[in-house]
């Protein structure tokens, strides 16, 4: 059980080469922007339909090339958050999170959905627009969508980047809560944040320039950096000195 | 019944069913031309483009050297069924179609084009298809473009001349569409009844021109 996949897509100006497993855990892709990581994700959705490679999601060939399958994202079973969330702006809260249960019975789609809104404690929003609310608001409808399917994989793309810096420690505590209470779904985050990182993830890949150059658990690659690269990278003092170290 | 009565029915029915056309082909082709790639794609947009900027008289030109009775098209049709479009309402109908579909293309491939793309990927992560993802995300979200499309192509088709003429001839009675009826009146002298329905259009025009305006806009779920 779990993921796995190698993928190997060659842009301009840009390659992107990795393979890397995992199991039900929270999983952490880390590194700077344009380092392969939304690429990353987009491929295991199936979003991003070129390179080589495979992807296997519990036993199941999602693509693969040399078996020439590509199931498309409608097929995968994938829920996932986009970095810029991608609420329906013409649906409410409430339609937004039913929106995502496609395929589960209308009246179990209704209590799931209720539960959901009390979950990330949305009540009072139901029939608000995404306008209407307030961005740590529209992140939990954004999760509360990906999740009421039961997908057999979520994927984080930088979810909290549009927060600033309470509320995106408030949804950080939201999230793991509910998926390690909850749900406990399989979970990849995408992240430039080193604080992020370090607190969230089970496991972490550091990412450069298209490769894993470094991966283990938070408290190992952070103490432990392989190389002056991934020490810039994971160099805590550095990025964030005002909340750590003062 | 009053020839002018006759010619401003005759337009509602020509423009209306011209815009019915107009909705489901103009949006086809924008939905093509704004979400996929494929060759040919821009010599499709400039075919469907060209009659906004060819004099309406080619555009009638081509249609009756296409469907005229011994037309590339219109032989056979004729041959096979005994019908030609010729002089009827219908070639009005279809002059009026292919003049103003531009119009619907234009407006709607922008509108289509507005959508954000992350929310077409979400949907389909989600599990719907295209055609599902279009009507529940697409059109809902272009969907104040797309009138604003529709009215343009209304007021244009509404207003075909060149075209017609050339196609569905000025028989009173007949064929004779509000502006035929206009170049007939003036050309007779009766500057009277030209006058009644010259400031019919004038106004029917601005207020379509005012409403498209207005939809255009302002946000598709405000």
């Amino acid at each position: 059980m779990g993921l796995e996949l190698k993928i190997r897509a060659d842009l301009p100006g840009f390659t992107l080469d990795v393979e890397w497993s995992m199991k039900n855990e929270l999983l952490v892709l880390f590194g700077y922007s344009g380092s392969g990581k939304s690429m990353t994700l987009q491929t295991i959705a199936g979003i991003s339909r070129q390179g080589d490679g495979y992807v296997k999601l519990n036993g199941r060939m999602l693509f693969s090339k040399d078996l020439a399958i590509n199931l498309p994202p409608q097929k995968r079973s994938i829920g996932y958050v986009f970095q810029d969330l991608a609420l329906f702006p013409h649906m409410t809260v409430r339609q937004n999170i039913l929106y995502g249960a496609r395929g589960v019975d209308r009246k179990a789609a209704c209590e799931k959905c209720t539960e959901l809104i009390e979950l990330f404690r949305l009540p009072g929003q139901e029939d608000k627009y995404p306008h209407e609310i307030s961005g740590g608001q529209k992140q939990r409808v954004a999760f509360a969508r990906a999740l009421i399917r039961q997908p057999d994989l979520l994927l984080l793309d930088e979810p909290f980047s549009s927060l600033d810096n309470p509320l995106r420690l408030e949804m950080r505590r939201c999230l793991i809560s509910v998926l390690k209470e909850d749900f406990r779904v399989p979970t990849v985050l995408v992240t430039h944040d080193v604080l992020e990182a370090y607190t969230l993830a089970d496991r972490v890949l550091i990412y450069s320039n298209g490769r894993v150059i470094q991966s283990g658990l938070p408290q190992e690659v952070f103490n432990n950096p392989v190389n002056h690269e991934v020490t810039s990278l994971v160099n805590l003092k550095n990025l964030y000195p005002r909340y750590l170290f003062t | 019944m009053e020839p002018v009565l006759f010619s401003i029915g005759l337009s509602l029915k020509v423009a209306l069913v011209a815009t019915f056309f107009v909705i489901i082909f103009g949006c086809a082709f924008a939905y093509l031309l704004a979400q996929k790639s494929f060759p040919g794609k821009e010599v499709l947009d400039v075919c469907l483009t060209l009659p906004l900027v060819l004099p309406p008289t080619v555009t009638g030109y081509i249609l009756l050297v296409l469907l005229g009775v011994n037309g590339v098209l219109g032989k056979y049709i004729y041959a096979l069924t005994g019908y030609t479009i010729l002089f009827t309402w219908q070639a009005a109908a279809l002059c009026s179609f292919i003049v103003s579909m531009p119009l619907m293309v234009k407006t709607a491939r922008a509108a289509f084009e507005s959508v954000d793309i992350r929310l077409i990927q979400a949907s389909f992560t989600m599990g719907y298809s295209e055609v599902q993802t279009f009507f529940r995300i697409m059109l809902p979200l272009a969907r104040r473009g797309l009138l604003a499309g529709t009215i343009l192509s209304f007021a244009r088709a509404l207003g075909e001349f060149g075209a017609t003429l050339m196609l569905a001839g000025n028989i009173p009675g007949k064929t004779d569409t509000m502006p035929l009826a206009i170049y007939a009146d003036v050309a007779s002298g009766e500057w009277s009844r030209a006058w009644g329905m010259v400031l019919l259009f004038i106004l029917m025009s601005a207020a379509f021109l005012y409403a498209a305006n207005k939809l255009a806009g302002r946000q598709a779920w405000a």
